[in-house]
């Protein structure tokens, strides 16, 4: 159907990605979190040139620096313009660097749980029988497992990391896709073009591949972002809870659950502006996702 | 007839009185109403409102008499207990020396206890002499009887027969002697109070009493400032500031028990966690004296406690603030020198430094986390690189304790902290310092295996004396030897802190204790 | 019939293995005697404690003998407490149940309207503010909301109490209910809008709503009856699982409005390493996420008749 709609609706001349684009920045909303994406991308990227100071380097970071107000001067001799944590980080190099591990951590998972979920979700939903049942009750089986749960044994089994958080986080948001993948493809399986296609006896790769995938990704990029932003705030939140990352190289995520314990005395900064940066970053991504996914989803075409 | 309706009346004065009633937030709750089930501060710190012991300790922990009235040693091995008279128990039967021998038999052998008063019932015989007088005979010379004693909740016999842990929990055999009765228990939830109105004592100030567990630190101080507590324990370092600025608020403090101090490795040439710059292995430097003088050289201990405790602890050079039995007059904490330092790892061979990683739990102190990691800065200014790793506790202190493949210490340099529940110096000499002996029961919690045998002779000569001043002078003196060899590295004592509304009052305590007896109204 | 015990075998599989996992895997993060027992204690004294809580027997064994008091419904004593793991977890599931039940109406109460709304006037500014508001409600971490709110409602305004619960379906009940209740929905609102929204995007250009609205009928009985019944389908596959998820992940919640419910049992037993409680929890978990999604399948198939239960199921 979308192979029909595409070669019906399209002038010759326009690359599918090209229309993409257009369609996709004609909205000046997503423009905006594109380019914001974009930037936050880059600082991430580009933290060790751009930060006055390593946060990562105990021999760099003294606690005599701790809870500075922005604009003060570290002992380093540069000026903290956001301040300084309660280890005497400073804030914006703390959350450079940060950016980088939650962003890291969040896609990486994201991407993997999403590509893991989405073959098993399709194949449950394709072959059915045994093996769908099977790999449901392993999804419920993954779902009733707290995440916390999952990330404490794991942590506590190969130590804290973000490489462990991402494994934890992985294991917690395959079910979630596959779960929803299997249930839009279980719709689209009994509509006309998939039996069609299987009167024409195309081999099932080829309807899968082609059909079947292209119509459960609406529903996937909607679950996509929300997961992904989801995830940075589920690595947040292990953090709040004491099992995510190590304390000397904080994410954003843990810079705020530090910072949390400060909320109440005053000293706004500690977790404020990584809040801020936490917030700009998942709303940019959900931003972009849902402008993606108008744009993709070939129903609302007209 | 007149009983009743007296009791109609006083329930109307009651319902008219919200002001005889306390509301407690609890930074840890208690895991039973059985107060022989489980040897923890928060069980006993809430117990001490319904059940009472032979001896009590007031809030500096020195003893005072409780259910006994006097006590003293008659021979070398026999401690007598004169039993208070006209003490009766919740339900009205007279207290007797029979509930003592029975709590005795009863704490040690209580059914599934994680952390059973065996330690101080075991090894001593109780006999009944008469209805108000006790005997307890131990095999040696037992100058710690008393302390001992007052750890100890004495529980009605009548009561506690066959009475198993959730008897207690449900109130059924929860019959103490003490200020206030149980009323009611929700675990999770809260614990209520009241007042004994046939108290033998000071007659209890608050009618009714609400404790409710509120583990997570901002939501504590949250139902303070929102009023839906009157009292909190366990204030958080980093809100101490402003709570101290609010006028609605008052701040009640004293220096604790507990002292926050760094293990090392002593026993093994080669440590699993020390490391040379290359990442190659090293023979352990911190067997070296020069080695451990310069780490704790290295330490900026009033950076830890401004800018990490913000003010809520002090520096310490031993194991015991002074004004506790058996601490030493002469220890000073170490002073803060980096270039000293840097030349005693020279004159020991490493002037590079080495690597090392510190381990740490971050659950089970105030800023556990933040002090490791202060530590780590610190010591990788010297060139000694340092890595951070902090573990929940339930983790932190299996490893620590039996996680090598020997089932011995796993950690090479780790921070921990030890209150002295006794209130006294032996406490934790024995516990941390003397040499680790299963069958001894010595070293118990010596994690980085320290031993040096002039200062085990000490510990177990003070330990055999009954005489208080020499006591105390072969418990300083066994401490001085072990700070000067740097057998533990001191960091600071915790200050206990409690923040109430304003018109309240609170006598602070250095066993962290919470107690509606010693919350009273300011003017 | 035969669908519903085929589903049963497979459950019990499933709490069989779970039990299996989380056993092994506590065994495997540690035990809670060196936090449970006083510093005083010596070395053959907390040996002694190892031998009495079974621990120092190999984990095989352990679990048998867990699986054998399973069967005659003793899922083992807390070590913390000592008393029944599985009295314990009921005494806070009203709690709990009382806390998801409330979140899971505030979501769909406010979710299910405000995204019918933004998907029928996708371009008005309400709508655009909803979307909005809809993200942020993901974006910002659970706890630190939690906090917020207690902080404006309880700590500035005092509307509202902090912490705590009160007696259930009482005013006061309710008073404590409110904050909990709006934290833990948070979340789950932001998911039902942003759903309803969606469904009702794609069913108001499908054929049946143009052809019932070309038919004249009302443009109330369109929305109620020919949209509302397209978007039931994705909300009450996500709700079904999110009610589960509700539930077993109400412990942020719980832990910062110290709410006496499971999920504050659950967080405390994990740190503290109380086995037989986090499998009870669990195993009780797991059998209340499968008759939940028992009856979420049951209702997909009544709510969207071309997935049959026999196929989609077995």
């Amino acid at each position: 159907m979308s192979a029909v709609a595409e070669s019906l609706s399209l002038p010759k001349a326009e690359t599918p990605l090209r229309r993409l684009a257009r369609e996709f920045f004609s909205s000046w909303v997503a423009t905006g979190a594109f380019a914001l994406l974009l930037g936050i991308v880059v600082l991430a990227l580009f933290a060790p040139l751009l930060a006055p100071q390593n946060p990562y380097d105990l021999a760099k970071v003294t606690v005599l620096d701790a809870r500075l107000e922005p604009g003060a001067r570290g002992s380093a001799g540069f000026v903290m313009w956001l301040g300084a944590d309660g280890a005497g980080r400073d804030m914006w190099s703390a959350m450079l660097y940060g950016l980088r591990i939650s962003l890291g951590v969040g896609v990486a998972s994201g991407v993997i749980a999403l590509a893991l979920g989405t073959a098993i979700g399709l194949l449950a939903a394709y072959r059915g029988g045994w093996l769908d049942a099977l790999i449901m009750r392993l999804v419920d089986l993954q779902l009733s497992f707290p995440a916390i749960l999952v990330a404490l044994i794991l942590v506590a089994i190969l130590g804290r990391g973000a490489d462990k958080v991402m494994i934890a986080l992985i294991l917690v948001q395959w079910a979630y896709y596959a779960r929803t993948v299997r249930g839009s493809a279980l719709v689209e399986r009994r509509k006309e073009y998939i039996e069609a296609a299987h009167c024409l006896a195309l081999p099932p790769r080829r309807i899968v591949f082609r059909h079947l995938l292209p119509n459960v990704v609406a529903p996937m990029i909607v679950v996509g972002t929300l997961q992904t932003a989801h995830a940075i705030s589920l690595e947040a939140t292990l953090s709040f809870l004491g099992v995510g990352l190590p304390l000397t190289e904080p994410s954003l995520g843990l810079l705020i659950a530090n910072g949390f314990e400060y909320m109440l005395s005053g000293k706004y900064w500690i977790s404020f502006y990584p809040g801020l940066a936490l917030l700009a970053t998942i709303m940019s991504i959900n931003l972009v996702g849902d402008r993606l996914r108008d744009v993709l989803n070939p129903r609302l075409e007209r | 007839m007149t009983r009743f309706l007296l009791a109609v009346l006083f329930a109307f004065a009651s319902a008219g009185a919200a002001a005889q009633e306390l509301r407690v937030g609890l930074g840890s709750e208690p895991t039973a109403m059985d107060p022989h089930y489980h040897n923890l501060s928060p069980n006993n710190s809430l117990l001490s409102h319904i059940f009472e012991s032979l001896v009590g300790q007031d809030e500096r922990q020195r003893l005072t008499p409780d259910l006994a009235e006097s006590w003293k040693a008659i021979d070398a091995t026999t401690w007598e207990f004169k039993l208070r008279r006209n003490v009766r128990f919740h339900d009205g039967t007279p207290f007797t020396a029979d509930d003592v021998v029975f709590s005795f038999e009863r704490a040690p052998n209580v059914e599934g206890s994680p952390s059973s008063f065996g330690i101080y019932a075991r090894g001593k015989t109780f006999v009944r002499v008469d209805d108000h007088t006790v005997h307890v005979k131990t095999a040696a010379p037992y100058p710690l009887m008393p302390n001992d004693l007052s750890q100890v909740f004495i529980v009605s016999r009548k009561h506690g027969q066959g009475a198993k842990t959730p008897d207690y929990n449900s109130g059924k055999a929860a019959i103490g002697t003490g200020p206030y009765r149980f009323a009611e228990y929700t675990p999770g939830n809260r614990i209520v109070v009241q007042r004994n109105e046939q108290y033998w004592g000071e007659k209890p100030a608050w009618q009714r009493v609400i404790f409710r567990g509120i583990k997570s630190d901002p939501s504590r101080v949250a139902a303070l400032l929102a009023g839906d507590v009157d009292l909190i324990e366990q204030v958080p370092a980093v809100d101490l500031e402003r709570l101290k600025k609010d006028p609605k608020l008052t701040i009640s403090q004293t220096v604790s028990n507990r002292i926050i101090y760094l293990h090392l490795d002593h026993f093994r040439d080669d440590s699993p966690f020390v490391r040379a710059k290359d990442g190659g292995p090293i023979k352990n430097p911190l067997r070296d004296l020069r080695v451990r003088k310069a780490v704790s050289m290295a330490i900026d201990r009033d950076a830890i406690v401004s800018r990490v405790m913000e003010g809520q602890a002090i520096k310490a050079g031993q194991l015991l603030p002074e004004g506790f039995f058996g601490v030493s007059p002469k220890l000073r904490p170490v002073a803060f020198d980096p270039n000293g330092a840097k030349k005693l790892l020279a004159e020991a061979g490493v002037p590079n430094g080495f690597r090392l990683t510190i381990h740490s739990p971050n659950d089970r102190y105030p800023n556990d986390a933040k002090i490791a990691e202060a530590v780590g800065q610190m010591l990788s200014r010297i060139g000694i690189d340092t890595q951070v790793v902090t573990l929940t506790q339930s983790v932190f202190f299996r490893e620590a304790s039996t996680g090598s493949p020997e089932k011995g210490p796993k950690f090479s340099f780790i921070l921990v902290g030890w209150g002295s529940g006794t209130g006294e110096a032996s406490s934790p000499l024995k516990s941390l310092i003397a040499t680790f002996d299963r069958e001894k029961g010595m070293g118990a919690s010596n994690r980085g295996r320290y031993s040096n045998a002039q200062v085990d002779r000490m510990i177990n000569d003070a330990l055999a004396t009954v005489d208080d001043v020499k006591r105390s002078d072969l418990l300083a003196r066994a401490t001085e030897v072990a700070i000067e060899d740097v057998g533990i590295i001191p960091l600071h004592y915790q200050v206990n802190t409690w923040a109430m509304r304003r018109g309240f009052a609170y006598k602070p305590r250095t066993d962290e204790y919470t107690l509606a007896t010693g919350v009273g109204k300011a003017n | 019939m035969i669908f519903v015990i085929r589903r049963v075998i497979q459950s019990l599989v499933v709490v069989l293995v779970m039990s299996l996992v989380v056993f092994v895997g506590v065994h495997v993060v540690g035990d809670p005697v060196h936090i449970l027992i006083s510093d005083d204690m010596t070395q053959q004294e907390i040996e002694d404690f190892i031998r009495r809580l079974g621990l120092d027997r190999p984990v095989h064994e352990q679990y048998f003998h867990f699986l054998a008091n399973a069967v005659r419904g003793d899922l083992g004593n807390s070590f913390v407490y000592g008393e029944p793991a599985l009295k314990l977890i009921l005494q806070r599931m009203p709690a709990t149940l009382e806390l998801a039940l409330a979140a899971f109406l505030l979501a769909v109460v406010f979710g299910i309207p405000l995204g019918m709304y933004a998907g029928l006037k996708p371009e008005s500014p309400a709508s655009r503010a909803i979307m909005a508001g809809s993200i942020l409600g993901f974006s910002l971490p659970t706890f630190w909301v939690g906090l917020m709110l207690i902080m404006v409602f309880a700590v500035m305004l005092g509307w509202l109490p902090s912490t705590g619960r009160g007696d259930f379906m009482t005013w006061d009940g309710l008073r404590h209910l409110a904050l909990p209740a709006f934290n833990l929905a948070l979340f789950k609102m932001a998911l039902v809008t942003r759903l309803a929204r969606a469904g009702t995007r794609e069913a108001a250009l499908q054929d049946y709503v143009k052809f019932a609205r070309a038919k004249g009928l009302s443009p109330a009985r369109v929305v109620l009856v020919h949209v509302l019944k397209n978007i039931l389908v994705p909300v009450v596959t996500v709700l079904g699982l999110e009610l589960g998820g509700l539930i077993a992940f109400s412990v942020v919640t719980e832990t910062v409005f110290a709410w006496p419910g499971m999920g504050k049992l659950l967080i405390d037993s994990i740190q503290r390493l109380d086995r037989p409680v986090v499998v009870a929890y669990l195993v009780i978990t797991v059998l209340m996420f499968i008759v939940i999604n028992l009856i979420v399948d049951i209702l997909y198939s009544m709510l969207d008749p071309r997935v049959r239960l026999k196929e989609a199921k077995a």
